[in-house]
């Protein structure tokens, strides 16, 4: 046999070996979120967010010639599939590290198998949630936060209104562990101004925005509440909103960061548009990243250019085709930035990622820059990076940021 | 309508028997299942409550209650589980499953249950919330009742539908038990009944039937025993065999009756023959003025073999006998006629009474396989000079008829002919004189019966003799005819009777 036949065959047979050899160098980083169902807008922006950096480090070099494969599972926000999801993912995946979950609900159910993964050093890395229980003991010490907390917004949130003289505070949440968590945020927050919250009403999780939310609303209405602090997905918190204006509240209501600014504007715009009410009148958002259009801001233009470079698509195997991606969003930006982390933390370890370091490199950051303005620490007691809050307004169909709250002066 | 009436019966049998199962086994099994069930909602309920209230303690304690809520909210993915509250120690609800609120009912029931001594155990409460349903409200106290309460809420409505769905189970399989038995009973009371429509169909036929026509083909119930192996094929075997035996009686009945009538339709020309062998010409010697002469013979029903006879010997002797063959019918008649033949052709070889007997005997005897007898009175008058000679041969005695008396003649004691071939008869001698007569009879003159079994008799025929005394021979034969027709009045002749009266007039000698 000659040269000129046997080559094209050794390259063949080489090119078969390749893209293993390739794989087993990724890291692979899991991710289990909403990418179907009324919160799948949470899902997929997250994740947008994140590849949109971590396609532009791959591109450039990697991590020490490592590319980052996000390796993601639909759990439509619901805490079985979460809990299946995380086993494939260490079990099967060898996932490096979890990355990105969505909501309190399922992160707060996964939270005991960190902990009997203890052996396997499995962190979970900035969830999309600002619930107590991952900031607390006994699973505090197996989650990297990086977004601000429901106490904290909550908190701010009370701590605003109040002083605007709105002391009448109402609370609409999910029942369930999310909406728990924002509303004992309320409670607490009230309680150190000797207030309690002057009524409060539930709607269950996966509410659609064509549903009626009318009970609730009338529920509210009767303890005629100054403002109302609405703890839930932007689906539910929307339908309440319309339902609230429909019936001629015009107080304020307001939404934490997991209500996901941008999806619920988008419904809420929708709307408007039918019926000529202005649904975003009267609304304030809380966020825990800076507004993706505060191009002041490094990180925003860095999120922008990329977003606008890349155009990353939603997970092909877990979305239906039908979902619009959006250009730019809170938790889209709140994704990026929760990229950026990971790839300080993994430039951090050095090549040889091994994930018994990863804690210890982590509680070694201090002031890291993210590119907003807001130095992020960590620490063996602190393992939430940031803790600012924004508050955001809406005038007409853009997101302002909240400034002067005399507005609602009572 | 046999099977309509047989199926309805049936049919409201099975009716009123599965509805009775049905309402018992629905009754019963519908409380077991609530009881059940209820029992094991309530220990569920009471072990998800201990559990959430173990595991609150540290939690609450530590105020994380979004932790309590999201061990609550697994909880409420068990089946049965309506909700789950926790209430803190100040009674505030702290952690639930509401939506979209507490309703006031719950918050109620937690204001009576912080009153309650729970000693280690559980409370359980029926609660019925107003736009939610009923409810088995478990509580169950955290750190006794400092770090707060749990409620567990176990639906009923699902133990009622399960109830239901269970009825419901069981009364479909009850309904397709029934259509099957409904459809079962159908098809047995027709296989019953059917069999029992073609018996009465063909009964009714039989009725109109023919049963002396042979049968035409194979009758429509001869499968019947074979098809149905039971009573019904009993009965339809034991009309084919009552069907047989009737066509068979009336078979054998008609052939009897053609036998019996062509019997009869042969003894009437036996007795025509009969008959025709004594002379009934009368009077029969007109030409004679020595005597007058009557004889008849009134036949009973059936041939018998009475007979007489008289006829000249020689110009001046007649000869005349009465006979009686034993036994009646056809061989009494054939006996009867051999008996005559055979006598005038002795009577006028021998002209001896004793003689012509004896000689009759001798020929009766011989070739008298069948063992018959006659018995014969034979007589001859001298019409010169009235002197009769006799021989008895087993006869009645005749009467000897005069003006001074009515006797019977002396016996010259011979036995009947036929039985033995060596038997000498005597023979007697009696004379007549003008006016004296003689009368000859069988023992159908004086055996005739009437009603009560009363025989006519000798005595009654000889006082009858006597009066009827100078009276001719018609006269005297008529009259003793219609004494013993009085006498037995409208009894059946059992016998013939058979008389002959000669009565006497002048002899050449006394004139």
């Amino acid at each position: 046999m000659s040269d000129d036949r046997i080559r094209p065959i050794i390259f063949l047979i080489l090119l078969l070996f390749l893209p293993e050899r390739l794989l087993a160098e990724d890291i692979v980083i899991g991710m289990s979120a909403a990418f179907s169902g009324p919160s799948k807008g949470l899902g997929i922006e997250l994740y947008r967010g994140s590849t949109a950096y971590l396609e532009h480090v791959n591109r450039t070099g990697g991590i020490h010639g490592q590319k980052i494969i996000i390796k993601a599972y639909d759990d439509g926000y619901n805490p079985i599939p979460a809990i299946r999801n995380t086993i494939k993912l260490i079990e099967q995946d060898n996932a490096f590290l979890l990355f990105n979950y969505v909501g309190t609900p399922t992160v707060t159910r996964i939270l005991p198998l960190l902990k009997s993964y203890k052996e396997k050093f499995v962190y979970l890395f900035s969830p999309f949630t600002g619930a107590e229980p991952l900031r607390q003991p006994p699973y505090g010490e197996f989650v990297f936060n990086l977004r601000a907390s429901y106490r904290d917004e909550t908190e701010g949130l009370v701590d605003h209104f109040v002083s605007t003289g709105r002391s009448r505070i109402a609370v609409f949440y999910q029942a369930d562990a999310y909406g728990r968590s924002g509303w004992d945020g309320v409670k607490k927050a009230l309680a150190k101004f000797g207030l309690k919250m002057v009524g409060e009403a539930t709607y269950r999780r996966g509410a659609e925005y064509h549903q009626s939310f009318k009970e609730q609303v009338d529920i509210i209405r009767k303890v005629s509440p100054d403002v109302i602090i609405s703890i839930g997905a932007y689906a539910g918190c929307a339908a309440f909103i319309r339902d609230a204006r429909d019936a001629g509240m015009q107080i304020p209501i307001a939404n934490v960061s997991f209500a996901g600014s941008y999806p619920m504007a988008e419904l809420l715009l929708q709307s408007s548009r039918t019926t000529g009410h202005d649904y975003n009148k009267d609304l304030v958002n809380s966020q825990v990243v800076p507004s993706p259009q505060d191009t002041a801001l490094p990180a925003v233009r860095e999120y922008r250019q990329l977003m606008d470079k890349y155009q990353p698509l939603p997970p092909r195997e877990l979305t239906d085709v039908r979902y619009a991606p959006l250009a730019e969003s809170y938790v889209g930006f709140e994704g990026f930035l929760n990229a950026k982390l990971l790839v300080e933390v993994l430039k951090r370890m050095g090549p040889g990622l091994t994930k018994s370091r990863i804690k210890g490199i982590v509680e070694s950051i201090k002031s890291a820059d993210l590119g907003i303005d807001a130095p992020v620490t960590f620490g063996p007691h602190k393992h939430q990076g940031l803790d600012r809050v924004y508050y955001t307004t809406m005038k007409g169909d853009r997101f302002v940021p909240l400034s002067d709250w005399r507005g609602w002066e009572k | 309508m046999t099977r309509a009436s047989l199926f309805s019966k049936t049919l409201v049998l099975i009716v009123v028997l599965f509805g009775i199962i049905a309402c018992a086994t629905s009754i019963l099994s519908g409380w077991n299942l609530y009881r059940n069930l209820t029992q094991e909602y309530q220990s569920k309920g009471v072990a998800i409550a201990k559990s959430i209230a173990d595991s609150s303690v540290e939690i609450l304690l530590n105020a994380d209650v979004s932790t309590i809520q999201s061990v609550v909210d697994q909880f409420t993915e068990i089946e049965g589980v309506s909700y789950v509250i926790v209430f803190d120690g100040q009674g505030e609800p702290v952690s639930h499953t509401f939506v979209p609120a507490v309703p006031g009912d719950v918050l109620e029931l937690q204001r009576q249950t912080r009153t309650h001594i729970f000693n280690g155990g559980s409370l359980t409460n029926n609660l019925r919330v107003e736009g939610m349903g009923d409810f088995l409200d478990i509580s169950f106290p955290i750190l006794a009742g400092v770090a707060g309460y749990v409620h567990v809420g176990m639906d009923k409505s699902l133990i009622r539908s399960r109830i239901w769905s269970a009825v419901a189970t069981q009364q479909g399989l009850m309904f397709a038990i029934f259509l099957l038995s409904v459809l079962v009973a159908y098809a047995l009371v027709n296989r019953i009944s059917q069999p029992l429509k073609q018996l009465a169909a063909h009964a009714g036929k039989l009725a109109t039937q023919d049963f002396s026509e042979p049968v035409t083909g194979p009758s429509d119930i001869d499968g019947l025993p074979k098809k149905s192996r039971d009573e019904v094929g009993e009965l339809a075997e034991s009309f084919i065999t009552m069907e047989h035996a009737l066509r068979q009686s009336v078979r054998e009945l008609k052939e009897t009756t053609a036998a019996k009538e062509r019997i009869e339709s042969e003894l009437k020309i036996a007795r025509e023959i009969q008959m025709s062998m004594v002379p009934k010409l009368f009077p029969p010697f007109p030409l004679r003025p020595e005597f007058d002469l009557y004889a008849t013979l009134v036949p009973a029903r059936e041939v018998g073999g009475d007979f007489y006879d008289f006829f000249f010997i020689d110009d001046n002797r007649l000869c005349f006998a009465i006979g009686d063959v034993s036994g009646k019918g056809v061989p009494a008649s054939l006996f009867m006629a051999v008996t005559t033949t055979l006598f005038r052709t002795t009577a006028v070889r021998v002209s001896r009474p004793d003689e012509i007997l004896f000689l009759l005997n001798r020929e009766l005897c011989r070739g008298n396989e069948s063992c018959m007898f006659v018995t014969v009175f034979c007589a001859i008058l001298d019409i010169r000079t009235g002197e009769v000679e006799y021989s008895n041969g087993g006869h009645n005695l005749p009467y000897f008829v005069s003006h001074a008396e009515t006797r019977p003649l002396r016996n010259t004691g011979g036995m009947a002919l036929g039985f033995t071939e060596d038997v000498t008869y005597r023979s007697e001698k009696i004379m007549l004189r003008a006016g004296d007569g003689l009368f000859l009879y069988t023992d159908g003159v004086t055996e005739a019966m009437d009603e009560g079994e009363n025989q006519f008799s000798e005595p009654r025929l000889e006082e009858f003799l006597q009066q009827a005394n100078g009276s001719s021979a018609t006269e005297i034969i008529r009259g003793a005819v219609d004494q013993v027709r009085r006498h037995s009045a409208g009894a059946p002749q059992s016998d013939d009777i058979t008389i002959l009266a000669l009565k006497f007039l002048l002899s050449a000698a006394q004139s």
